[in-house]
């Protein structure tokens, strides 16, 4: 089955069935008489005809497809895809959390709100924020909401501030966040190590910033060391500071955005704090705010009077509601069930496993691939394959020859800012063996590159599909199956 | 793979000296992160191992295994303004 490569339809033959319906016992209803003919279709509608045995074997050849941390390592750089426990899932699925409505009056979802008030605290605790909203359903909705936030507060005191400084180094959506959230985007250069230039950011900070947004560590893995004067220049000037909290792994327990000097943080749940990642969601990215920003915050916001936890709706200055109802419930109950199993020794544990990680297979790839930026590193690095390129053999084709030997290929081309580059997070989750069999393949297919560039330049070669023309795929999708007569 | 050069961009070739270590190349420059772009450049550089090498009009133009096989069935026209332009249905890249 692993060479199986079919569509439901390609196997249909008809007149075969998977199910037998019961004769029914109501009397049968002729749909022209209830419909006007031009709203019923003119033939039968052209379903799939197979046996139940054909249809498990079909889907489950299609499960066998799919790959994700419970497949194998999968060390995508700034996607922090880590193991996601399973006892947060069965904390999700209990009644009281999944047969619930958000229309129940308070007083019967009491533990709800209070699981709610909590992880509240609990994110508040871990940026060094005063207070948070669970809202946001997303990173880049996070983002938005926090950019939101500052627009409203700008304006709030009297300022027009139009512009957003992005550091090259940052995630791609900050500046596209600036840009929806109706921001001008001014991108500041990296310095030679690879660190926001001070004396760029200098020199871009003016009274029309509206609030830098930093990642730290940035992309690159590195800690913006000069983060505390950052964080002057910026305030002097008026501005605010937001932090990316996409990727927390390598702060957690460690330091917080707060004692940087941040007034924003956004955070990726769905990232650090093991909720179920990719595939486009649900997600959540829930936004910490200062003491000074929180009337700003989206409503409606979990608070608690005496003993009993209820929904605020009514801060005159809320940028409003973001998120129906009150944001996507089953994944902050997965992000509480994870911070309370970890507690606080555990979630210190993972910035140290996290960090030590990536610099050890750092320190393994580095007499291989080039390190343009040699330093000690957080939760990830950036490899290039600007030796192997000389070689005729790109990151691209790295990444596809990785297929071969069972791995999800790091991030690549990404930074824009590393030639050829390979961004691998291979976060805390993992055992040495793990990691020194990747470092194993990272390093044969290096040497693969020189002996054999071949090998690596039509890889895959194991799997179903080969080597796609992904150009070729977004000039001429073919987005429609048409069945063969 | 059709590869053309407008007459400026032959005259602005002509009037250069190459060396091994510096020829004209067309490549492919992709960005990544949570999606993937392909840009096109003409640029000068180092011939890299696995080349193919397109001389047209005695000029040398080199593309790696990775860029041929994405411009394999198109039409290249390399043009020159204030830059080279490397003019694809695909995409226009410069080299400045």
């Amino acid at each position: 089955m692993t060479t199986y490569n079919k569509m439901i339809f390609e196997v249909s033959q008809p007149g075969r069935i998977g199910v037998d319906l019961p004769t029914s016992d109501v009397d049968p209803v002729t749909l022209t008489d209830k419909f006007p003919s031009h709203l019923l279709r003119d033939s039968e509608a052209e379903l799939p005809e197979v046996s139940e045995l054909q249809l498990m074997r079909h889907y489950t050849a299609l499960s066998n497809k799919n790959y994700g941390v419970d497949s194998g390592f999968y060390p995508l750089g700034s996607c922090t895809m880590k193991y996601n426990p399973k006892v947060n899932e069965d904390i999700a699925r209990l009644d009281g959390i999944s047969r619930i409505h958000p229309y129940q009056p308070e007083e019967t979802v009491q533990g709800a709100l209070q699981l709610l008030y909590e992880l509240q605290a609990d994110l508040a605790e871990i940026t060094g924020m005063d207070e948070v909203s669970l809202q946001p359903s997303a990173g880049a909705q996070g983002e938005w909401t926090g950019l939101m936030i500052a627009k409203h507060y700008h304006k709030q005191n009297g300022q027009n501030r139009t512009k957003v400084l992005v550091p090259d180094s940052a995630h791609g959506t900050n500046p596209a966040t600036a840009a929806i959230a109706g921001f001008e985007t001014v991108t500041i250069p990296s310095n030679e190590a690879g660190l926001v230039d001070l004396a760029e950011l200098k020199q871009h900070v003016n009274e029309e910033t509206a609030a830098l947004m930093l990642t730290n560590p940035n992309t690159l893995g590195l800690f913006e060391k000069d983060i505390v004067e950052i964080a002057q220049v910026v305030h002097e000037a008026g501005g605010l500071l937001y932090y990316d909290g996409a990727n927390a792994n390598a702060i957690l327990g460690r330091t917080t955005p707060g004692k940087m000097g941040f007034d924003i943080v956004h955070l990726n749940l769905h990232k650090t704090f093991t909720t179920p990642h990719g595939g486009g969601g649900p997600g959540a990215g829930p936004v910490g705010v200062t003491k000074e920003l929180a009337p700003y915050l989206p409503i409606p916001r979990v608070e608690k009077n005496g003993d009993q936890y209820t929904l605020n709706t009514s801060e005159k200055l809320s940028i409003g509601r973001v998120k129906g109802y009150y944001g996507n419930f089953g994944i902050l109950a997965r992000a509480y069930t994870y911070i309370r199993t970890m507690g606080p020794d555990g979630l210190y544990q993972v910035s140290e496993s996290a960090v030590l990680h990536a610099n050890y297979l750092k320190k393994r790839l580095e007499p291989y691939y080039a390190t343009p930026y040699p330093q000690v590193c957080k939760h990830e690095f950036v490899l290039s394959g600007s030796k192997q390129k000389k070689l005729g053999v790109r990151t691209l084709d790295i990444a596809k020859r990785l297929l071969d030997f069972g791995y999800h290929p790091p991030t690549i081309y990404f930074p824009l800012n590393v030639e050829e580059g390979l961004m691998i997070e291979p976060t805390e989750t993992e055992t040495k063996e793990t990691l020194d069999a990747f470092a194993d393949t990272m390093i044969a297919i290096a040497k693969e590159v020189e002996n054999d560039p071949q090998m690596v330049l039509n890889a895959p070669h194991t799997t179903v599909i080969g080597r796609l023309d992904e150009t070729k795929a977004s000039r001429k999708p073919i987005l429609r199956y048409t069945k063969e007569d | 793979m059709n590869i053309l050069l407008t007459k400026p961009a032959l005259n602005q070739l002509k009037m250069m000296h190459f060396s091994d270590s510096y020829l004209p190349r067309i490549d492919a420059q992709i960005s990544g992160g949570c999606g993937m772009g392909v840009r096109y450049l003409f640029t000068f550089d180092q011939p890299r191992k696995i080349d193919t090498t397109v001389t047209i009009d005695n000029i040398p133009i080199q593309i790696d295994y990775t860029t041929k096989r994405y411009l394999e069935d198109e039409q290249v026209t390399i043009d020159y303004r204030d830059c080279f332009e490397v003019i694809t249905a695909l995409d226009i890249g410069d080299y400045c």
